[in-house]
C-alpha cells in the first residue's frame, strides 16, 4: 500500500484560502450553470447540485467555527486528552459539513422567504450569497502560517489501496462484480409485466336501474391493451341464480390512459333481476362463459335494507 | 469512585458507587418483577429481568472477574482481518442483489442483512489493533446503513410511513404550490419549517418531484450521520469502542426507522447527534468557544425542524444543567471537597439559558390547531396528566363477541418476544456500561450526563407508558435515546472484555454479534415497509395498485360522505387526498359497517387494524365481510375494492 493525500483530503483536513475560494468558485459556478442552463438533464442536475447543497455551504460553516486540523495523534496511537482547541479530522468536517448545510440550506432560504418566496432562483441566490458570506468570513478566521510552517505540517495521510493481487481480494472482487452486474440486468429485464388495471362505475343511474353506466378502464402499463367488457344481469332467484348476457364491447386503451366506456340498459333488461354484473377482460376471447374476468363490479338492483348501520 | 465521596456517606463503611448502583439495580429489578402479574406489556415483563441480569453480570465479574485485558491476543491479525472485510463488501453486494431478485426487503434480505452486521460486529471486536483500520471499518457502516435504508426506498413506490404522506404531497407541495408558508399556516411547521424548506428547496434546484428531493437530501444525510456517533464516542473511546458505538446505533430498530420514513423526526434527530457531539467536544476540549458554536447552531435547527426533537434537546441541557449545578453546589458539600476540584465541564446552564428562550419563543409563535403550540401542548399535556393512573394501559378488546373474536389477531408473544431481543440487549449491555463507568475515579461530568438523560429517557420510553400518558409520543424518544445508550453500551461492552476471560469475552461478543443486528434489523419499527411477520404487524407502505386505487377513488368518491379503510390504508385517504377517512368499524357479527368501505386483498393476512366497540383492534377480514354481499362494488383493481351500500 502506498500513503495517500488527495487534494480533497487535504482540503477537509485542513482549509486553507485556496480551499475555500474553490468551494466558493464551485458554488458560484453551478448555481450559475443550475439557474441559466436549461434543459439540463436530472441526471447532471442532482449531482450537479448535491455538493452544492449538502456540502459546501456546511463545510464553510465549520471552517469559521473550527479552522483548524484535528492535532495528530501521539506517537502511541492516543490522543492528547484534552484539547484546549478543538481541530477536525477530514471525516469530521466532511460529517459536520453536511449536517451543517442541511441546517444552512434551508435557513438561507426562510431568510430570504419574505422578500423572494421559494423557488429555484431564490434558492440558489440564498445559498450561493451565504457559502460565499461564511467562506470569507473562513478565509478571515484562518490561522496564519509561514510557508516552511505549512510545508512542515503534513496532512495526514491515508492508505491508497494498490491494486490488489491476493486471492481473497480478487475472489471478492469477481464475486462482487457478479453480484452487482446480475443486479443490474435483473433491474433492466424484471420490468413487472402484470397487468395493472383499474375498473370502475364513474356514474351511474341515480334512482332507477334502467339509464346510462359510465364505465372507466384505468390501464397502466408500457402498451396499449384491448379489453372486453361484458354486461349480465341475474335471471332467477335463491340458489338458482344465474347470468344473463345483455351486451359485449371491446375498449382498446393506450399505456397509462383511461379508457371509457357507456353501457346503457332499459327497464326490459332488468325484468326478474337483481343485480347487474359488468365483467372486465383482457382481449377479445370467444365464449366468456370459458374465461375468468379480468375484473369483475357487480351492482344490485332495486331497494336494500342494507343501510351500513 | 466511592458512594461517600459522592453522597457524604458513612465514612466507615467505604461503599463502591459501581456495586452500590448495581445492588440497587437488582433491587429494582426485584421490585418491578411483579408488575408481569398485572400487565401483559412484553417490556414489563421482560425489562425487570434485563436490569437484574446486567446488575447482577456486574456484581459477578466485579467479585470474581479480572482486571486484565485478556482478550487482545486472541485478535485475529491483518491477513483475518482482510478475509472479513472482503466478506463484508460480498455481503453488501449480496444484499443489493437479494433485493434485486425479490422485489424487495424480504426475509432472504434479512438474512443477508444480519449476516453482514454480524461480519462487521466481528471486524470491530475481533480484529487486533494494529490490523484495525477505523476509517475502513467507518466506511462499511456507512455503507452498510445506506444500502439498509435505500434498498427499502428505491423499492417501495410512493412513500414509507404515514406522515411522510402529510409532509410530501400537502405541506411541501403547498409551500412549492404557493411559494411561501402561508400555505402551512395553521400548521405547527409553520414555525418549524426548515424540512419543508430543504425539499422545497432541493426539488426546485433538482427540477424533480418532492420525493426525490427527499430522498436525495435527508435520504443520504440521515445514514451518513450514524458518523457523528463515531466522532463522539471517539472522543473519550477508543477507535475500537467507538465503531462499536457507531454500528450499533446505525442498526438500531428506531434509527431505522427515521432513515426510512424521512420525516421532521429524522432531520431532528440529525440534529440531535450534532447537539450530542457538539457537547462531547465542549467537555474535550475544556469548553472552547467553537464546540459551544456546533451545540448553538444544531440546537437552533432543531428547534425551527421539530417540536418533538426540541423539547428532546432542551430536555437533554437541562439534565446537563442539573448533573453539572449538582456537582458544582451539592456535591462538594457532602463530599466537604472544594468546588475548584470539580472539572469545570460543559456550562449546560449557559446553552439552556440561550436556547430555552429560542425554543419558548418559537413555540409561543407556531400554530397548532388554531391555537398556539405551546398553550395547546401545556393543555393537552395538563390534561392527560389529569387522567393517567398507574398501569393504565391501554387494553384489547375483552368483551368481543364469537363472530368478532374469529377475525381478531394478536401479536403472538413469541413474535414480541423476538422482536424485543435487539432492545433487550442493548439495554444488558448499557446498564452494565453505567455500572461500569461509575467505577472509575475518574469520572467526568459528561458520562454523568449520558447516565441522566438515558434513563431520563427511558423513563419517558418505558415508564411514562405505565400510566397511560403518551402524550410525549414514547415511540419517537427511542432513536434519541440511542445516543446515549449506545455509548454507555460501548463502555459496558469494553468492561465486559477487559473483565471476563478471553473465553467469556469471546462468548459474549459472538453472542452480541450474530443476535444484535439481525434482531433489530428485523424488528417491526424498522421494517415499516415490509414486515418480517407481516400478519402481526402494520404494512406503513403501499404497494402500486393501493396507491393507484386511492388516486381514483378519491376521484369518484362523493366528498360528503365519509370513506372508511383499515388502519393505516384509511390515513393514506385522509392524508394525502384530504378526505375525511376513518377506520372501519367492525360490528358484532365481525363484518364491517360503514356505506362507503375499502377492502385492499392485505386486509386478509396482514397485520392491519380496524376500530371495535371504540378501540382499536387487530384483524384479518375476508372480502364478503368489509364488502358484504348487499353492497355494490363500484371500483377493483385485484388489490383494492370499493363498496357502497346502495
Amino acid at each position: 500500500m502506498t500513503r495517500l493525500t488527495s487534494p480533497l483530503t487535504t482540503a477537509l483536513y485542513r482549509p486553507t484560502a485556496g480551499s475555500l475560494t474553490g468551494a466558493s468558485v464551485y458554488a458560484l459556478a453551478a448555481g450559475a450553470l443550475l439557474l441559466f442552463v436549461d434543459g439540463l438533464p436530472a441526471a447532471v442536475r442532482i449531482p450537479l447540485a448535491l455538493p452544492l447543497l449538502l456540502v459546501v455551504p456546511g463545510y464553510a460553516a465549520v471552517t469559521v467555527l473550527v479552522p483548524k486540523p484535528r492535532p495528530p495523534r501521539d506517537a502511541d496511537g492516543t490522543e492528547p486528552e484534552v484539547r484546549p482547541e478543538p481541530g477536525l479530522s477530514a471525516g469530521e468536517r466532511l460529517v459536520l459539513s453536511v449536517v451543517a448545510s442541511i441546517a444552512l440550506v434551508p435557513a438561507a432560504v426562510l431568510a430570504t422567504l419574505p422578500v423572494t418566496g421559494v423557488g429555484r432562483t431564490p434558492t440558489l441566490v440564498a445559498v450561493v450569497a451565504l457559502t460565499l458570506a461564511l467562506a470569507a468570513v473562513a478565509i478571515l478566521r484562518l490561522p496564519v502560517r509561514t510557508r516552511p510552517e505549512a510545508r512542515r505540517e503534513a496532512v495526514p495521510a491515508i492508505d491508497r489501496l494498490s491494486v490488489p493481487t491476493d486471492a481473497v481480494s480478487l475472489v471478492a472482487i469477481g464475486l462482487v462484480a457478479v453480484l452487482l452486474l446480475s443486479s443490474a440486468g435483473l433491474a433492466l429485464t424484471s420490468g413487472s409485466d402484470a397487468l395493472r388495471t383499474e375498473f370502475y362505475v364513474a356514474d351511474q343511474p341515480a334512482d332507477d336501474a334502467a339509464g346510462t353506466y359510465d364505465l372507466r378502464v384505468d390501464h397502466h402499463g408500457g402498451s396499449a391493451q384491448t379489453y372486453t367488457l361484458a354486461v349480465a344481469v341475474t335471471d332467477g332467484s335463491g340458489d338458482e341464480v344465474t347470468w344473463r348476457a345483455l351486451q359485449r364491447r371491446t375498449v382498446t386503451v393506450g399505456p397509462d390512459e383511461t379508457g371509457a366506456a357507456s353501457v346503457t340498459l332499459s327497464d326490459a333488461d332488468f325484468e326478474d333481476a337483481t343485480g347487474i354484473r359488468l365483467a372486465l377482460y383482457t382481449g377479445e376471447p370467444g365464449d366468456l362463459a370459458d374465461v375468468t374476468p379480468h375484473r369483475t363490479l357487480e351492482l344490485s338492483v332495486g331497494e336494500s335494507a342494507d343501510s351500513g348501520e | 469512585m466511592s458512594v461517600s465521596e459522592y453522597f457524604g456517606g458513612i465514612p466507615s463503611v467505604d461503599l463502591r458507587l459501581d456495586t452500590t448502583a448495581a445492588g440497587v439495580g437488582l433491587l429494582l429489578a426485584v421490585a418491578l418483577f411483579p408488575l408481569r402479574f398485572y400487565v401483559s406489556s412484553v417490556f414489563v415483563g421482560t425489562v425487570p429481568l434485563v436490569l437484574g441480569a446486567a446488575s447482577a453480570l456486574y456484581l459477578v465479574t466485579d467479585r470474581y472477574g479480572s482486571e486484565h485485558p485478556s482478550l487482545e491476543a486472541s485478535r485475529v491479525g491483518a491477513a483475518r482481518a482482510h478475509q472479513l472485510r472482503a466478506a463484508t463488501v460480498v455481503g453488501l453486494a449480496g444484499m443489493v442483489f437479494v433485493t434485486t431478485l425479490t422485489g424487495g426487503r424480504t426475509v432472504a434480505f434479512f438474512a443477508v442483512a444480519g449476516l453482514v452486521g454480524a461480519l462487521l460486529f466481528a471486524q470491530i471486536t475481533f480484529v487486533r489493533r494494529e490490523a484495525l483500520d477505523p476509517a475502513l471499518v467507518l466506511v462499511q457502516i456507512v455503507g452498510f446503513t445506506l444500502l439498509v435504508r435505500w434498498l427499502a426506498l428505491a423499492t417501495t413506490p410512493g412513500l414509507i410511513g404515514i406522515d411522510a404522506w402529510v409532509h410530501l404531497p400537502d405541506y411541501a407541495a403547498s409551500v412549492r404550490g404557493s411559494g411561501g408558508l402561508g400555505a402551512i399556516a395553521d400548521s405547527q411547521y409553520y414555525s418549524a419549517p426548515l424540512y419543508h424548506l430543504l425539499v422545497v428547496g432541493a426539488a426546485e434546484v433538482f427540477g424533480s418531484s418532492l420525493r426525490t428531493g427527499l430522498y436525495a437530501t435527508l435520504g443520504l444525510v440521515v445514514p451518513l450521520s450514524v458518523c457523528l456517533v463515531y466522532y463522539t464516542a471517539g472522543q473519550s473511546l477508543s477507535a475500537r469502542w467507538a465503531l462499536f458505538a457507531t454500528a450499533t446505533f446505525a442498526v438500531a430498530d428506531h434509527v431505522v426507522r427515521w432513515g426510512l420514513h424521512l420525516i421532521p423526526t429524522s432531520m431532528g434527530l440529525v440534529f440531535f447527534l450534532g447537539v450530542f457531539y457538539g457537547v462531547s467536544t465542549v467537555y474535550a476540549s475544556e469548553r472552547s468557544g467553537a464546540a459551544y458554536g456546533f451545540v448553538l447552531l444544531f440546537a437552533f435547527a432543531t428547534v425551527l425542524t421539530h417540536q418533538l426533537s426540541a423539547f428532546v434537546v432542551l430536555l437533554f441541557l437541562t439534565v446537563g444543567t442539573v448533573v453539572q449545578g449538582y456537582l458544582r453546589f451539592v456535591a462538594p458539600r457532602v463530599t466537604r471537597s472544594r468546588a475548584a476540584d470539580v472539572p469545570a465541564g460543559v456550562n449546560f446552564a449557559a446553552v439552556l439559558l440561550v436556547v430555552a428562550p429560542v425554543t419558548l419563543a418559537d413555540w409561543s409563535l407556531g400554530p397548532r390547531e388554531g391555537e398556539a403550540f405551546l398553550p395547546a401542548m401545556v393543555e393537552s399535556a395538563t390534561t392527560r396528566l389529569g387522567e393517567a393512573g398507574f398501569l393504565d394501559l391501554a387494553s384489547a378488546s375483552g368483551g368481543s363477541t364469537a363472530s368478532v373474536a374469529s377475525v381478531v389477531t394478536h401479536v403472538p408473544r413469541s413474535v414480541q418476544l423476538v422482536d424485543t431481543i435487539g432492545f433487550l440487549a442493548l439495554l444488558l449491555v448499557t446498564v452494565v456500561g453505567v455500572f461500569a463507568l461509575l467505577r472509575h475515579a475518574s469520572l467526568g461530568s459528561l458520562p454523568l450526563v449520558w447516565i441522566a438523560a438515558a434513563a431520563v429517557m427511558l423513563l419517558v420510553t418505558l415508564g411514562m407508558p405505565l400510566f397511560g400518558l403518551y402524550f410525549l409520543l414514547p415511540t419517537r424518544w427511542y432513536a434519541f435515546m440511542y445516543v446515549p445508550m449506545v455509548v454507555l453500551a460501548a463502555y459496558g461492552m469494553y468492561h465486559a472484555e477487559i473483565s471476563l476471560s478471553a473465553r467469556q469475552a469471546a462468548a459474549l461478543l459472538v453472542l452480541f454479534a450474530l443476535v444484535f443486528p439481525g434482531a433489530m434489523l428485523v424488528n417491526h419499527s424498522a421494517t415499516r415497509d415490509a414486515p418480517v411477520n407481516e400478519d402481526a404487524y402494520h404494512r406503513f407502505a403501499f404497494s402500486q395498485g393501493e396507491l393507484d386505487a386511492a388516486e381514483t377513488i378519491a376521484t369518484v368518491h362523493p366528498t360528503d360522505v365519509a370513506i372508511a379503510a383499515d388502519d393505516p390504508y384509511y390515513l393514506l385517504f385522509r392524508n394525502r387526498h384530504v378526505m375525511t377517512a376513518d377506520p372501519l368499524e367492525l360490528a358484532s357479527d365481525g363484518t364491517a359497517t360503514g356505506t362507503h368501505v375499502v377492502y385492499r386483498s392485505h386486509l386478509a393476512t396482514g397485520g392491519t387494524q380496524v376500530r371495535y366497540d371504540d378501540e382499536m383492534v387487530r384483524a384479518q377480514l375476508p372480502a364478503t365481510s368489509v364488502c358484504r354481499p348487499s353492497m355494490d362494488v363500484v371500483y377493483t383493481n385485484g388489490d383494492v375494492t370499493y363498496c357502497t351500500a346502495p
